[in-house]
């Protein structure tokens, strides 16, 4: 389902010094359904491949292929569409539009996707909202909200146009322990129920034990020539 | 959630600025549209006053002065013209109508009026019914009669059948209400309101202002002025000395076509006795002069336009400032930057049409208010009118408040998505 080839991403040079390179990823592909984390140190380029293959970012050379789609060649709007009728991202910050209701941030999700049609929108972001257990808060806002139900709106705003992919960065960075477990629990059980493939980016290696596979990120020894290397292992 | 709904609501999240905004706006909108309003609810009323009059002949001097004397019932007359020009005027071919009005007496400062019947039955335009319409009573038929304006009637507290002795010009009428002792007139009929100085007249017979005036010579010989104010009256009289001649102050002159018209204005003009003039055009001279006045105050509520352009601007610069991380989220729910720039424009609309509609409203409230109070002390009708320029207006303000919002939202067209995503 989404297949990522020689993959390398570049900063033109500063000053005279050479181009810096924060990402070198020959091969990685993660099939339909399938959840898999993405771990390695701070600096190691999670989050840049994260919003790599959510097309927030270019890469400089190679191809990200998601359900056929090579979204290296989208424009900017086509990939507008595409990532939000195909993926859906959370963010380590929850990141909720302030101001608008648990509600509101799922029905704003859906606006700008062509996943469903207009009348299906509220069913359906109330459906999500009550999957995640969070239909009686559904007309309070993000700041009347605690941080792991913040994290349960952010999951079920993911899910909201039914994607094929979820990334989710570090979604239980910001949870204590308790949160953290019921959190990652949720979202790989919905995962599962709907088929959605899960690529996770954490830190935390306890958390791998939830899902099928583990793709480690190393910071290679060449960092000092502004170079970083992958290495993937199964 | 459509992308006005999501406005509207990035409007509601900032109430405070939201609010401040949209008070300037309203308040630079009313202050233009008010002035708007007023002044040309102003200049309608007494150009609708003016129309039942046509062309106006009077004798030569001031054309401004005749408009008055003859439209306002104001300032002092000018010398009459004789009998037998309008007479000659009267028997022109191409005159249709031709109204004798002649100034001179007055009732408690309130002045009459010597015409015919023919008076009643001026019309603004020909299909219009006649312009002065009875109240109660009936129109004068014979000497010392009289048919009183409503203002008149309702200030001296004349009714019909009450009788009044008039006084000799508007000063010494004030002095003395009994130098016409012996010509009491009879109230036959109170005329209707027509929201115009002629409201103020009290309207009599050529032949009772003849005979009040012949007698009034008479009585002045044998009457020895005892007074020093009297003698200083005298230089105000001076102008009622001359009417006391039979003679008109004005001829209303309506003609059968604008040929005829054309031809009239130019002959009498050219001749040495009388001048013609139109009343629309001496008001739009008049207009001119009120225009300083009201240029002054649209200059004031263009500044305070331009404000309200400066405060849509920074309310929106230093939100789309706070909120980048908040653009930032809805791009990575795949909102596409021109839905970015279409939500800042559209808070951008939202905020000045409303701003903009409180202010017409605002205007519609602060002119019948100043309507009202001066109604009482005017006799022109202000008509508080729709006009297209107020929607010209608001057309003008709505594009400099989206003016105002195009760099805020192409500020946020360019929000960076990952960095800003990223900073906490």
């Amino acid at each position: 389902m989404l297949t990522l080839r020689n993959i390398t991403k570049s900063y033109a040079a500063v000053n005279g010094e050479a181009p810096l390179t924060v990402l070198n990823l020959p091969n990685l592909s993660i099939k339909a359904g399938e959840k898999a984390a993405l771990t390695g140190p701070s600096g190691s380029g999670k989050s840049t491949l994260l919003n790599m293959i959510a097309g927030m970012i270019r890469p400089s050379t190679g191809s990200i292929t998601l359900l056929n789609t090579d979204i290296a060649k989208l424009s900017e709007q086509q990939m507008d569409t595409f990532r939000a009728t195909h993926i859906g991202y959370i963010h380590q910050s929850f990141h909720l539009l302030p101001g608008y209701t648990a509600l509101e941030n799922i029905l704003i999700a859906m606006r700008f996707a062509n996943s469903f049609k207009s009348s299906q929108h509220l069913p359906r972001a109330k459906e999500l909202l009550s999957r995640v257990g969070m239909e009686h808060r559904s007309n309070h806002k993000p700041s009347q909200l605690s941080s792991g139900e913040q994290q349960r709106v952010a999951i079920a705003r993911a899910l909201a146009n039914q994607p094929s992919l979820i990334l989710a960065d570090e979604p239980t960075a910001n949870l204590d322990a308790a949160n953290r477990e019921k959190v990652l629990t949720l979202l790989i059980e919905i995962c599962s129920d709907l088929q959605t493939a899960l690529l996770l980016c954490t830190h935390d290696l306890s958390l791998v034990k939830y899902t099928d596979r583990t793709i480690q990120l190393h910071e290679g020894s060449s960092l000092f020539e502004k170079e970083k290397r992958i290495h993937v292992s199964y | 959630m459509s992308l006005i709904s999501m406005a509207w609501r990035n409007i509601m999240i900032r109430k405070i600025q939201t609010i401040i905004t949209l008070i300037i706006i309203a308040v630079g909108v009313a202050l233009t549209l008010s002035t708007l309003i007023m002044a040309s609810g102003l200049k309608e009323g007494i150009v609708e006053a003016s129309k039942p009059y046509g062309m106006i002949v009077g004798s030569k001097g001031s054309a401004n002065q005749l408009v008055f004397n003859t439209i306002f019932l104001m300032d002092t007359p000018l010398g009459n013209l004789p009998l037998s020009f309008y007479e000659s005027l009267k028997t022109d071919e191409r005159v249709k109508q031709a109204v004798p009005f002649a100034l001179g007496d007055s009732y408690k400062g309130y002045r009459l009026v010597g015409t015919t019947g023919e008076f009643f039955e001026l019309r603004s335009k020909p299909s219009d019914p006649p312009y002065f319409q009875l109240l109660e009573g009936s129109f004068f038929e014979h000497p010392f009669e009289a048919v009183i304006g409503h203002k008149a009637a309702e200030a001296t507290g004349l009714q019909i059948g009450d009788t009044f002795r008039s006084g000799h010009g508007v000063v010494q009428a004030l002095e003395d209400d009994d130098s016409h002792a012996q010509h009491p007139y009879t109230v036959v009929g109170i005329l209707d309101k027509t929201n115009a100085p002629a409201d103020l007249g009290i309207y009599v017979s050529m032949e009772s202002y003849w005979i009040s005036h012949d007698q009034m010579e008479g009585l002045e010989e044998h009457e020895e002025v005892a007074h020093e104010e009297l003698e200083e009256l005298e230089e105000l009289e001076e102008h009622d000395e001359q009417e006391e001649e039979q003679g008109v102050t004005a001829v209303l002159v309506n003609p059968y076509g604008y040929i005829g018209l054309m031809q009239l204005y130019n002959e009498i003009n050219n001749g040495n006795q009388a001048q013609a003039v139109f009343p629309g055009q001496v008001l739009a001279k008049v207009f001119d002069m009120m225009g300083n006045g009201e240029l002054v105050l649209q200059y004031i509520s263009y500044v305070v336009i331009g404000m309200a352009a400066l405060t849509i601007f920074l309310s929106l610069y230093s939100s789309t400032l706070e909120r980048r991380r908040s653009i930032a989220i809805l791009r990575t729910l795949g909102a596409r930057r021109k839905s970015i720039f279409a939500i800042v424009m559209l808070e951008s609309f939202l905020v000045v049409s409303f701003g903009s509609l409180i202010g017409l409203a605002l205007s519609y409230v602060v002119s019948a208010g100043i309507t009202s109070v001066i109604s009482g002390q005017s006799t022109i009708a202000i008509a508080l009118t729709f006009s297209w320029d107020h929607i010209s207006v608001i057309s003008i303000v709505c594009l400099i408040g989206i003016i105002a919002g195009i760099i805020p939202a192409i500020l946020a067209y360019r929000t960076e998505v990952v960095r800003n995503l990223n900073s906490v």
